[in-house]
């Protein structure tokens, strides 16, 4: 049966307050909690590790990793801090640790790390609300690798400054001027593309 | 699983000091169309079993000898065989094995389904019992034995009805987005991921708690009354009072839905007959309906009955029916 779209998003300060209680629970040893918090977030962490890894099960091992870690030293951790903080730094550093372990992509660790190859966009998708997004997309592969990462976290993971600093290992102004830069650069892109759009319109 | 949500996260209050925020807040509410992944549903069978593949190994590590890991982590073997992150962390693992938390952590768990058209009831070793509905999958801890305060915990993923046998400790039914603790009674909770879903309790005899997943607080739910706890929400609904038999129909082989969307009553009919139905376009499926049989009645017979309370049409299709305007 085709389902309708569901229509019952969690508020965001929903979500953040059952994180947590999760991971108050997870540093007691709650196993459930463990679970909820797993189902909760994986989609999101192999999303990002994909990013760095460029290939779909690597990523979801380094996910799985990490929360094999993350159990193994639940007592260490403080459960007043950011769990997504903790949990996407560590997909982080295991997935970069993986691309240079590989020797796949050996110099990319001092730069920075190479983004998946993307398809090209379809030519005929003339519909031009579709070849912005398109644009856009490509844009943001353009970016410098932190300015874009930086990006990616605020934007489609909703982490804050602070706790992008944390897994990024950077300054929160730091994490500031790259999202600025970014966005800049994205602005910039976005309006040549429609002045030019409509230069060609008018001729 | 909950479909991937299309929230947008609002934009950091610390662009908003730059002289030029107003175009970059606009070039922020532009990226939903640059999203990674596009529009990807969660799959949940994919996490069921990332989920059930990390407890398994994490139980393994728990409850393997120590020696046996740091022979592994220290080994003349090929270190090329691995990662190198792998072999580091054999050794933390060696250590934490050392310190002998056995029964702690997630151990394996046994999954109990009812498939499409079945019906299937568990023991459980405390002398619990469960009866589970088509489409519906219960798990426990492997180890889950006597009275210990974990045994008696359990996840439900669709609907059953429980008999709990009084105990030391509390019995705790875990969903998705709920948990219900019992001390020894009858009822039935329904925890269905779909449009309208959450988790419903209704209780026989007894008393139970509803409350959301985490949560202490919660709303307490005695024999002969029901209580909601929507998807999304963090309060159950008051409990109020309900007829128990529509609810337990399905242990007759019956059928009921009180008020329900018509697209979750197909949803369940799919689940309970193992059939295929199609929904054609104009139908409203968030519309809501009661439709209550006490025994076992045949497929079209309902069909015939929801078409007709919502002049709706309906055919037969390969291994089906489609339902239509």
């Amino acid at each position: 049966m085709s389902s309708p779209p569901r229509n019952s998003p969690q508020s965001a300060a929903t979500e953040v307050d059952l994180l947590r209680i999760w991971f108050r629970r997870v540093v007691e040893s709650d196993a459930t909690a463990f679970e909820s918090l797993f189902r909760a977030t994986r989609e999101n962490l192999v999303r990002y590790a994909v990013q760095i890894t460029g290939d779909e099960a690597t990523a979801a091992d380094m996910v799985q990793e990490a929360f094999l870690r993350f159990w193994q030293r639940r007592r260490e951790h403080d459960p007043s801090g950011s769990v997504k903080a903790l949990l996407f730094r560590t997909v982080r550093n295991l997935a970069l640790n993986s691309v240079r372990d590989g020797k796949r992509r050996a110099q990319l660790l001092a730069e920075g790390y190479e983004s998946p190859v993307r398809g090209t966009p379809d030519p005929e998708m003339a519909f031009a609300g579709r070849e912005l997004a398109e644009r856009v997309r490509e844009w943001m592969e353009e970016l410098p690798d932190r300015q874009r990462e930086a990006l990616t976290l605020s934007r489609f993971q909703g982490l804050n400054h602070e706790e992008i600093a944390e897994v990024m290992e950077v300054a929160p102004r730091t994490v500031n001027n790259h999202l600025v830069r970014a966005l800049r650069t994205l602005r910039d892109r976005i309006e040549a593309h429609r002045e030019g759009s409509s230069v060609q319109g008018a001729g | 699983m909950m479909a991937e949500q299309d929230k947008r996260p609002p934009f950091p209050a610390q662009i908003g000091s730059e002289p030029d925020s107003g175009s970059l807040e606009e070039v922020w509410g532009l990226l939903d169309a640059a999203a990674p992944g596009g529009s990807t549903e969660v799959d949940s069978t994919e996490l069921d079993e990332a989920w059930a593949r990390l407890a398994g190994e994490i139980h393994d590590l728990e409850t393997r000898p120590s020696n046996r890991r740091l022979a592994e982590a220290t080994g003349p073997g090929d270190p090329s065989s691995r990662p190198r992150s792998r072999i580091r962390l054999a050794w933390w693992m060696a250590v934490a094995a050392a310190a002998a938390f056995v029964l702690v952590g997630p151990p394996a768990t046994i999954m109990v389904e009812a498939g499409p058209g079945e019906i299937v009831s568990v023991a459980l070793a405390d002398g619990s019992s469960v009866e589970l509905n088509s489409g519906s999958t219960l798990r426990y801890a492997r180890w889950a034995r006597g009275d210990s305060p974990r045994a008696r915990s359990v996840r439900l993923d669709g609907e059953a009805f429980f008999e709990v046998v009084p105990g030391r400790s509390r019995f705790q039914v875990r969903t998705l987005n709920a948990d219900v603790t019992v001390l020894g009674t009858r009822f039935n909770v329904r925890a269905r991921d779909e449009p309208g879903g959450g988790t419903e309790v209704a209780v026989a005899s007894g008393r139970v708690r509803l409350a959301a997943t985490g949560v202490d607080a919660g709303v307490e739910v005695v024999g002969g009354r029901s209580s909601m706890l929507p998807l999304g929400s963090a309060e159950p609904s008051p409990a109020s009072d309900m007829a128990l038999d529509p609810i337990l129909s399905w242990r007759t082989r019956g059928f009921a839905a009180v008020d329900r969307p018509i697209g979750s009553i197909l949803a369940e009919l799919e689940r309970r007959f193992d059939t295929r139905l199609e929904v054609a376009s104009g139908v409203a499926l968030e519309e809501r309906l009661t439709i209550h049989y006490h025994e076992s009645r045949d497929l079209e017979s309902i069909l015939s009955d929801i078409a007709t309370a919502r002049g709706l049409g309906y055919r037969a299709i390969s291994g089906g029916y489609e339902i239509h305007p």
